[in-house]
């Protein structure tokens, strides 16, 4: 987590829109995608472990796409909070008006949507070898075939927000005015705490609003 | 006032990632497309139904138990009934005909539920079912009847039930008792029936040994009137060979003899003597003056 929590230098930065949405991009890299993978192959493992010990699920298509599942569902949550740590610091270092944040929330929104591909993937392709029965790509094919439109929409869509929301969190902690070390840690605290309750009441939300008929629950 | 860095592009590392997700997005969509069958040409079907339960969308369409569609919305129309529209794969139109129902159906008892088509077999050479048509869909028993079903069907089950036991507490001692003597019986009339055939089997292989005997001298005594019959047709031809020439010199010798017979028979007959014979007097009237 050493490298996530690094600051951004403060180099000087242009104003304009798109410089800004370029220099956001920039900090997509092998180091971000990495840890994003990391943690999908990580929590994807230990959810087909749950399934598979304690709550004795021995269909390895019920694990599978269990894992899968759930996993779609808290990928925007889990994306968008390693979002907040890695790109938190830069953000909490520029000082802007609520007007300007536009370029800053889309490009975290993009990320966010980008990160949670490469997390579903990750996901994906770690179900498919823990309980593979010879022919991988096929069943990558299967469990993809498996994700509902809808759900993976909703999936996309929260994921832009919910990165939309975190760096809306950081750049409203960075108006603040005090400065110092300490002050940068307890604002970058206070983003994360204020990300993690925010997005976990957004989840809660979603959860309890959306009718699941709609989604094309199978 | 800081100064403003030159407009720049992502690096080559970010360029990859970022042409990585949209190339893991394309993947996920054609892999939902290719499993939602949306590359496929389709027909969309309806029917109608006053209970939506057990109804969800996204669940299988199986003709025959194999799976040719989805079921893809459910509404619930202002006179309270369910309209459930399918959508089926093409391929498969042409099984499906107006005389076709629609029922849910489940696999197994706690498999999935899925909607299944009962194919129509009037419908092959017609033209296809045409796109957004109704097909008749009947509802399958409700678990509840058939609990009550059986509910009711307890108390006669039982009646049938100790009725049999009664039955079978009182008739049933008596009938072994009878299967036991009819089997002590059959055992006797078997020992007997095996004694008596025993003895048929002995005189039956003496009277199949004297009848070989009588054969065998048959046999040998058709056998010596075969050979003297030989001898006779033998000699009898030899007989015949040596007295042939001799009746035909006999026959000749008789043709000869009739011939003159006849010779001497006719010339009598045109002599004076047989006339005179004949009239007397003939010959004296030619001579009196």
């Amino acid at each position: 987590m050493g490298a996530i929590l690094t600051p951004a230098p403060m180099a000087a930065v242009s104003d304009e829109p798109i410089p800004r949405l370029i220099r956001r991009f920039e900090r997509l890299d092998g180091r971000l995608v990495a840890t994003v993978t990391g943690t999908g192959v990580v929590v994807c493992l230990g959810f087909i472990e749950l399934l598979r010990s304690p709550l004795q699920q021995l269909s390895r298509v019920t694990v599978e796409l269990l894992a899968v599942r759930a996993l779609l569902f808290l990928g925007p949550l889990l994306v968008s909070l390693l979002l907040l740590l890695r790109d938190g610091p830069q953000l909490l270092g520029e000082r802007r008006s609520p007007g300007t944040w536009g370029p800053e929330l889309l490009a975290s929104g993009l990320l966010s949507v980008v990160l949670l591909l490469y997390f579903m993937a990750a996901v994906i392709i770690t179900a498919s070898l823990t309980l593979n029965q010879g022919d991988v790509v096929a069943e990558v094919a299967f469990l993809i075939g498996q994700l509902e439109p809808a759900r993976f929409a909703a999936a996309l869509a929260r994921a832009a927000v919910y990165g939309a929301i975190t760096a809306a969190i950081c750049l409203q902690q960075a108006r603040r005015a005090s400065a110092g070390p300490m002050a940068m840690a307890s604002r970058m605290s206070r983003s994360f705490l204020l990300g993690l309750g925010l997005l976990v009441c957004l989840d809660l939300l979603w959860t309890i609003s959306v009718d699941p008929l709609r989604m094309g629950g199978r | 006032m800081t100064p403003t860095a030159p407009p720049r592009r992502p690096g080559p590392q970010s360029l990859v990632f970022l042409a990585g997700a949209v190339g893991l997005l394309g993947l996920f969509v054609l892999g939902i497309a290719r499993a939602g069958n949306w590359l496929a040409p389709s027909v969309r079907l309806q029917f109608r139904t006053l209970d939506a339960a057990g109804l969800q969308t996204g669940m299988a369409v199986r003709i025959s138990g194999f799976a040719v569609g989805q079921v893809r919305r459910i509404l619930l129309l202002p006179d309270a009934q369910v309209l459930v529209e399918l959508e089926l794969r093409d391929p498969y139109r042409s099984m499906v005909g107006r005389r076709s129902r629609a029922e849910l159906a489940q696999i197994g008892l706690l498999g999935d539920s899925y909607i299944a088509i009962t194919p129509d077999p009037a419908a092959v050479g017609q033209p296809p079912i045409g796109d957004g048509e109704t097909i008749v869909f009947s509802s399958r028993p409700d678990l509840e009847d058939l609990l009550a079903e059986v509910a009711s069907s307890r108390i006669p089950l039982q009646r049938a039930l100790s009725s049999g036991l009664s039955l079978a507490e009182t008739r049933l001692p008596r009938s072994l008792d009878q299967l036991d003597q009819t089997l002590a019986a059959s055992r006797r009339l078997a020992t007997r029936l095996e004694s008596d055939a025993q003895r048929s089997s002995s005189e039956l292989n003496r009277t199949l040994g004297a009848t070989r005997q009588l054969a065998q001298r048959l046999e040998g005594r058709a056998d010596g009137t075969a050979a003297d019959l030989s001898a006779l047709i033998r000699r009898l031809e030899s007989t015949e060979t040596q007295t042939r020439p001799l009746l035909l010199q006999t026959l000749r010798e008789l043709t000869t003899m009739a011939a003159t017979t006849n010779r001497l028979v006719k010339t009598l007959n045109e002599s004076w003597l047989f006339e005179l014979i004949d009239r007397p007097g003939d010959h004296l009237k030619d001579r009196r003056p």
